[in-house]
């Protein structure tokens, strides 16, 4: 079984206009599967739907209707989270504590301990370049070192699937380079990633297959060059052009 | 249980951190030590005097633990969104649920404790002799403070972070009213009388786990008004976490 399936899923809303009830589909009938080991790149327009999916993937909102499974279970249990690494859209930590701490306490939180997590924490720390600051207060930090330690404590215990929002979002080109990097190294282990963007030069650059999905729907799914009609020698401008213009088709 | 101890070391850590919490101890400790000053300038008992303000000090400076940094911590993981990074780990919410209200209970305990020990102090140099029995009432102010601490789990499920802590002052106020204003309208007829009964029933009643002042003036206390005041809160407690428990689990965030 594919590590993450996603059936039929859909999330209404009821909002209320001048004290009439409205519904709104923030997600309709939405259907995908990710094979093992692949990476795979959700786009969208902003408010297209991509966070909302992503948080009922997490269990963070339930959907109206439809079912996901993560490695084989439900996306409500627990265990499924289990072999999941999780990065929020703007990922925020308790600035109290240092990036050593809030890795030690992911790591027991993800069942790790003793020697085995110590290692790990330290290994992480440096890869996302954290070392000389690990006991500082993540009050300190920039946007780029939060969202750095948010990639650290997703991959921390080496997980089966990746679910990242806007994973590169608020980091300068080395640290767009650096997560690119611990992203493919991930794949090169074995595991399934999935993330979203709206950025077609970052998906382009990572992924094996995306989905595109508009006012809730999905829209296209394939590779990328399939899917936007690219050619070899696409420049990031024209990339975004093209993005815009099926955005536009589709709306 | 690793997991909820691990997310209650956390908020113990979060807690102990908060710029508010050292605000707090520095006039806490000022309070308990002006006991001494006031004790120059009154005539009477001057052990009553520390015992009355230390005490009631120690119930204030609870309070304004769970209303600042319990709503700082709670409210936080609401509005910024960073209970997405707890909640995506292998837990289920009510252990979220519970490592928060340990963590919670575990700083305002660890602080009941250390002014425990100084107002016992300050009672010792004025009386040379430990009295224990102040441990009594301190013991069930501890009860008071993690209902009330139940409650601001519980109104943070549905209300904004700026509306749950006065929604906790408000059962803080109405808890220790309750009984007089039940007494006042025991007489009258109507929506009064209603009013008073429903709120009697509906709010916790405080009163059956205030004895500062009988152990303030030596009154013995019967064990029996002890352990129904530790029951009463246990199970007010459980129940309260019961119902934020239904409400949580299927919040949408």
């Amino acid at each position: 079984m594919d590590p993450l399936v996603i059936e039929n899923l859909a999330k209404r809303y009821v909002t209320r206009q001048r004290g009439e009830k409205k519904a709104v589909w923030a997600v309709k009938d939405l259907t995908i599967s990710i094979p093992h080991g692949a990476i795979f790149g959700f786009l969208g327009p902003n408010g297209a739907g991509k966070t909302t999916t992503i948080k009922m993937m997490m269990g963070l909102t339930l959907p109206t209707t439809g079912n996901i499974l993560i490695l084989g279970k439900s996306q409500t249990s627990p265990s499924a989270r289990a072999g999941i690494g999780f990065l929020p859209e703007n990922p925020q930590f308790p600035p109290a504590l240092t990036a050593q701490e809030v890795l030690a306490w992911t790591g027991r939180m993800m069942g790790m301990e003793g020697e085995t997590l110590k290692k790990r924490v330290d290994a992480l720390l440096a890869r996302v370049r954290l070392n000389e600051v690990r006991h500082e207060r993540i009050a300190t930090f920039s946007k780029g070192m939060i969202q750095r330690l948010g990639i650290a404590q997703a991959t921390l215990a080496k997980p089966a699937l990746l679910i990242l929002d806007e994973p590169l979002s608020g980091l300068d080109p080395p640290g767009r380079q650096m997560v690119t990097e611990i992203l493919k190294e991930a794949r090169e282990e074995g595991c399934t990633v999935f993330f979203s963007s709206h950025i077609l030069s970052d998906v382009r650059a990572l992924c094996d297959e995306v989905g595109l999905i508009v006012g809730g729907h999905l829209v296209k799914k394939g590779e990328i060059e399939a899917v936007f009609n690219l050619s070899g020698d696409d420049s990031p401008a024209s990339l975004d052009q093209r993005f815009s213009e099926i955005i536009h088709t589709r709306a | 249980m690793r997991k909820i101890l691990a997310l209650s070391r956390i908020t113990f850590l979060q807690g102990v951190r908060s710029r508010v919490f050292y605000t707090l101890l520095f006039f806490a400790g000022l309070l308990v030590l002006s006991t001494v000053v006031l004790n120059q300038m009154t005539v009477g008992d001057p052990t009553k005097i520390i015992q009355d303000l230390g005490l009631a000090t120690l119930s204030l400076f609870s309070l304004l633990i769970i209303l600042f940094i319990g709503a700082q911590i709670i409210g936080k993981d609401m509005e910024t969104r960073s209970i997405y990074l707890i909640l995506s780990k292998p837990i289920n919410r009510a252990q979220y649920l519970l490592g928060r209200f340990l963590g919670l209970l575990s700083l305002l305990y660890a602080n009941m404790a250390a002014f425990s020990i100084i107002i016992l102090f300050i009672l010792f140099l004025y009386s040379h002799t430990v009295k224990w029995s102040l441990l009594l009432s301190v013991g069930l102010t501890a009860m008071e403070m993690a209902i009330l601490l139940a409650f601001l789990l519980f109104f943070f499920t549905f209300m904004t972070p700026t509306i749950a802590p006065f929604l906790v002052l408000s059962v803080f106020v109405i808890g220790h009213t309750t009984t007089e204003v039940k007494a006042i309208f025991a007489q009258k007829e109507g929506f009064y009388h209603l009013f008073s009964m429903a709120l009697y029933y509906v709010f916790p009643n405080f009163d059956i786990l205030s004895i500062q002042t009988e152990v303030v003036h030596n009154v013995p206390i019967p064990a029996r008004h002890f352990i129904y005041g530790i029951g009463y809160g246990l199970a007010l407690i459980i129940l309260i976490l019961i119902l934020t428990h239904l409400v949580f689990r299927r919040k949408d965030f």
